[in-house]
């Protein structure tokens, strides 16, 4: 048995269902076995449990409308694909929903008052928000290079050289805040940085599935041949 | 002596481009077709040859069905037509410096096509998707009602007159043509540039990291762009409840507005200049101003005419600059 074929137990054990509970659960009990020796499954499992804490300590948000229609949008694109790609989209989506609340916050300083209110709603250094989208950076970037593998080295080069324009743009806002900590502005424009590495990632990471997806389409292809 | 093996190859090039594209069975598209074409491309480096190999399709899509294509490398283009098929014309490049070895290659490159009533999914499979030497080059016709999702990893996507529902590239330039969006619809490109001209759309996303964004005489209720280091560009008229967001890092962002619908607008540049050619005035309460809008050099806010339209314009470093066209 491979991964794909334990896929749909993943949710269940990060939420806790083990084979010890359930004695006649003859594929969890298997499940268990296989996670034992594949450190892919184990990085999911961790990489899902994770959010599942972090996500746990979430208030709870409406997110805006901007990062729903992008994730309804990427969903809907992912259940037109291959059912073996979900795994990790669907981490790289509960990372984006991670951050919906977070974006939220930012939202609310959306500037329906003068600059100098907003600014004065800012509070000097304080970004909470950051610290949420650095969590969710740092989840996809460790998905990202777990299938960084199965991209060609051009695209590779063409996605890291962006991320270091977005990390130079990161960087600008940061020593903006810095010389003014409470600049509207250039707290969106962090915001709207991380917003977009963020994206990025995610696309990264979808790609990298999709790259997947065709390269065992290709083996079940060569077996068929074989045949 | 050396003239045999020229001859040899001279004749099977022409007997290659003399044979009609084959069309393939989808499951068993590897190195079924005949028309596989062999000599050196004037495009590619003197030594290495060029393998090309031509794939024909036609598929049946019900109205309003999904167009679905995935490919690696290689150009799209893609035009809606009148009637209810999906042409799929194709051509597979193989470049190595051993022709024997760049055919034997091209065999192994498989476009699959699924063919569902209401969906039409094309895929190129490659039998090493990383680094392989070669490309497929797509030129399809669409139904105009087929809601279009493509994705590539290298290479420009052109399309025109579709309803366009997701177009992604990381290094490929990205052309949208009198299309429409009536859910929303993304466009995005991480290296190349997003060109949108006669667009109408409910909703539509158009982004780029290091490429720039143009927009030319489109209509969308709700359009969102953002780069990070290139510029936004927006010519044409705004939708009366339209909202715009624009939004470049470094790049800067220029509208260049026909038509006489009134705005909003929320300018902010952090180390650029803002500027409009328009006379904008306060609206709602606030303490600035006699009846004027807020006019710094890195800020303007404040309405022009019936406001029903909203623009949110923001640049960190770039120039923000609202003109008359």
């Amino acid at each position: 048995m491979n991964c794909e074929s334990y896929e749909d137990l993943l949710g269940d054990y990060v939420d806790g269902a083990r084979a010890a509970d359930r004695p006649g659960d003859e594929r969890l009990a298997a499940f268990e076995r296989h996670l034992a020796g594949c450190a892919a499954c184990q990085a999911l499992v961790a990489d899902f449990t994770r959010i599942r804490g972090m996500a746990s300590m979430l208030e709870e948000h409406v997110p805006p409308p901007r990062l729903w229609a992008t994730i309804a949008a990427s969903i809907e694109e992912r259940r037109r694909n291959a059912f073996s790609a979900w795994v990790p989209v669907a981490v790289a989506a509960s990372l984006a929903l991670f951050i919906a609340g977070a974006t939220w916050l930012a939202w609310r300083h959306e500037p329906s008052q003068g600059p100098q209110q907003a600014a004065a709603a800012v509070e000097p250094g304080a970004v909470p928000v950051e610290q949420h989208y650095e969590e969710a950076i740092a989840g996809l970037q460790q998905l990202a290079e777990s299938q960084d593998a199965s991209l060609d080295s051009e695209t590779r080069a063409v996605l890291k050289e962006n991320l270091a324009v977005l990390d130079r743009a990161i960087s600008e806002s940061r020593a903006a805040l810095a010389d003014e900590p409470a600049n509207a502005l250039a707290q969106e424009s962090l915001l709207d940085a991380l917003d977009t590495k963020v994206a990025l990632l995610q696309d990264t990471v979808a790609l990298a599935t999709d790259t997947c997806s065709l390269l065992n389409a290709a083996a079940d292809a060569e077996k068929e041949l074989n045949q | 002596m050396m003239r045999a093996p020229r001859v040899f190859v001279f004749v099977l090039a022409a007997i290659a481009i003399a044979l009609p594209a084959a069309a393939q069975n989808p499951s068993t598209s590897l190195g079924t077709s005949p028309s596989t074409s062999l000599g050196a491309s004037p495009s590619t480096a003197p030594e290495a040859s060029e393998v090309t190999e031509r794939f024909s399709r036609t598929a049946h899509l019900d109205a309003n069905g999904a167009f679905d294509l995935a490919n690696i490398a290689g150009n799209i283009v893609i035009t809606a037509g009148n009637g209810r098929d999906v042409i799929i014309e194709a051509i597979k490049r193989v470049q190595r410096p051993n022709p024997n070895a760049a055919r034997t290659l091209l065999q192994t490159i498989d476009i699959q096509v699924v063919e569902e009533a209401n969906r039409v999914e094309i895929r190129t499979v490659y039998p090493r998707p990383r680094n392989f030497p070669g490309s497929v080059d797509f030129t399809i016709t669409v139904p105009g009602d087929a809601n279009v999702a493509i994705r590539a990893t290298s290479g420009t996507i052109r399309a025109t007159g579709i309803r366009v529902e997701a177009l992604k590239t990381v290094s490929g330039d990205i052309e949208l043509v009198d299309a429409s969006a009536d859910q929303f619809a993304t466009v995005s490109a991480v290296s190349g540039n997003v060109t949108v001209r006669g667009l109408k759309a409910s909703a539509i996303q158009l982004t780029t990291v290091s490429g720039s964004v143009r927009v030319d005489n489109s209509q969308a209720e709700r359009l969102m762009a953002r780069a990070v280091t290139g510029n936004i560009d927006y010519t044409g008229d705004l939708a009366r409840s339209g909202r715009y967001e624009l939004i470049s890092h470094s790049g800067d962002v220029r509208l260049m507005l026909s038509g006489a619908t009134g705005f909003e607008v929320l300018a902010n540049s952090y180390s650029g200049t803002v500027r409009s050619d328009f006379p904008i005035a306060r609206r709602g309460r606030g303490a600035e101003g006699n009846g004027r809008g807020v006019a710094t050099p890195r800020a303007i806010r404040g309405a022009f005419g019936d406001a029903s339209a909203m623009l949110v314009l923001r640049a960190f470093s770039g120039n923000i600059t609202i003109g008359r066209r």
